[in-house]
């Protein structure tokens, strides 16, 4: 089974769920040198991994159930979140099974189970409310979502090379682009839920980006005025209209577009540390490209 | 947390921002703010397609948005 596609390949996934990011192990492994084939096994561990981490996401967050589990209660997702995290435990020992792969299988694992542990740690940490700032805010993104992807690009990489520098080439490309997807899915925080044409109005809009730098910037008075208004908003319109006009008038906007450009240069700059070789470095630079802001 | 800082008193105070334009370096010193020459440029690029795109945080999530929590 193959689950994403090669540097010669056309992705037709969109670019707006998981199916184009399942790529990324692939693409660093023919980058480092590798075989599309490597990393078969790697991303099966990879997406089941993610897979199982995203339903007990959910199930802490307490967000909407997805409709399989709907009727069904949170303990029916939990018990399959785990079944996903063993069955990924399985596909990643099928990396030792491998004659081209086995003599980077114990450094693969160590990573996955490392990699998880910092998630957890930036999971834990969300239980306890908001960040209180943005240097908080970005040590839990990248605990959680840079984190994952940095796995992706690390390991996929590590199956074709133990050259040190370049896989730090690798793991921060993959930091960089989990930031930068992180900060795109902030914003889609603000985005109406379904059904409503209010936007602003969800409980997630108090831990978003833009809401973090907003409060770390206003003065004490109206920080306070900003925090009961992202209180109510996901109760009250007018509440979350005060609140995003709080939040644009404190340029949050300019923020997050001169932070989108930010990481998109740390990862085109990664990529040279990780010297690319083949294709495959134009196709993760234009993964890393399908994250800008697209011009009106 | 300086380039934020930069930002909000370039949303907050026009004078400043006008004379960020200007004289980028002199004007972040006597602020007491100091931010790489990387960053700035991101802050005037992305200031002009803020201005040009008429760009707000709802327009933004608009054209910018992706499904992704790890």
């Amino acid at each position: 089974m193959r689950l994403g596609i090669g540097a010669d390949q056309e992705s037709k996934g969109s670019n707006r769920n998981i199916s184009q990011w399942v790529s990324l192990p692939y693409l660093c492994c023919q980058a480092a040198g590798g075989h599309l084939e490597w990393a078969d096994d790697l991303a099966v561990a990879w997406i089941l991994f993610y897979s199982a981490a995203h339903l007990m996401d959910k199930v802490q967050d307490q967000d909407e159930p997805d409709a399989w589990w709907r009727d069904l209660g949170p303990g029916v997702a939990l018990s399959a979140a785990t079944g996903l995290y063993f069955s990924a435990s399985l596909a990643l020992n099928r990396i030792a099974d491998h004659p081209d792969t086995s003599s980077c299988a114990v450094d693969i694992a160590e990573d996955f189970h490392r990699s998880f542990l910092i998630m957890t740690s930036g999971q834990y940490r969300d239980l306890g409310g908001p960040p209180n700032d943005l240097e908080e805010y970005w040590e839990r993104a990248s605990a959680k979502s840079g984190s994952f992807f940095a796995l992706a690009c690390h390991a996929g990489a590590r199956l074709a090379t133990d050259d040190a520098h370049r896989l730090e080439g690798f793991q921060r490309f993959g930091t960089q682009l989990g930031l930068l997807i992180q900060i795109k899915d902030d914003l889609d925080d603000i985005q109406p839920l379904p059904g409503s044409t209010i936007a602003g109005q969800r409980r997630e809009l108090a831990n978003s980006l833009t809401s973090i730098y907003t409060l770390s910037l206003l003065p004490e008075v109206q920080r306070q005025r900003l925090n009961g208004m992202l209180r109510i908003a996901p109760t009250d319109a007018n509440a979350a209209q005060e609140a995003l006009q709080m939040i644009n008038s404190s340029g949050a906007t300019l923020y997050v577009l001169s932070e989108i450009e930010r990481h998109l240069n740390l990862a085109i700059n990664a990529l040279e540390q990780a010297a690319l070789t083949g294709p495959a470095k134009d196709k993760l630079e234009q993964l890393a490209n399908t994250l800008a802001i697209p011009r009106l | 947390m300086t380039l934020a800082q930069v930002v909000y008193q370039m949303s907050t105070d026009s004078e400043f921002a006008s004379q960020l334009y200007s004289n980028p370096e002199a004007t972040l010193s006597k602020r007491g703010l100091q931010i790489s020459k990387e960053e700035l440029a991101f802050l005037l690029t992305s200031r002009n397609r803020v201005e040009q795109d008429k760009l707000n945080i709802v327009s933004l999530s608009d054209v910018g948005t992706g499904n992704w929590r790890a």
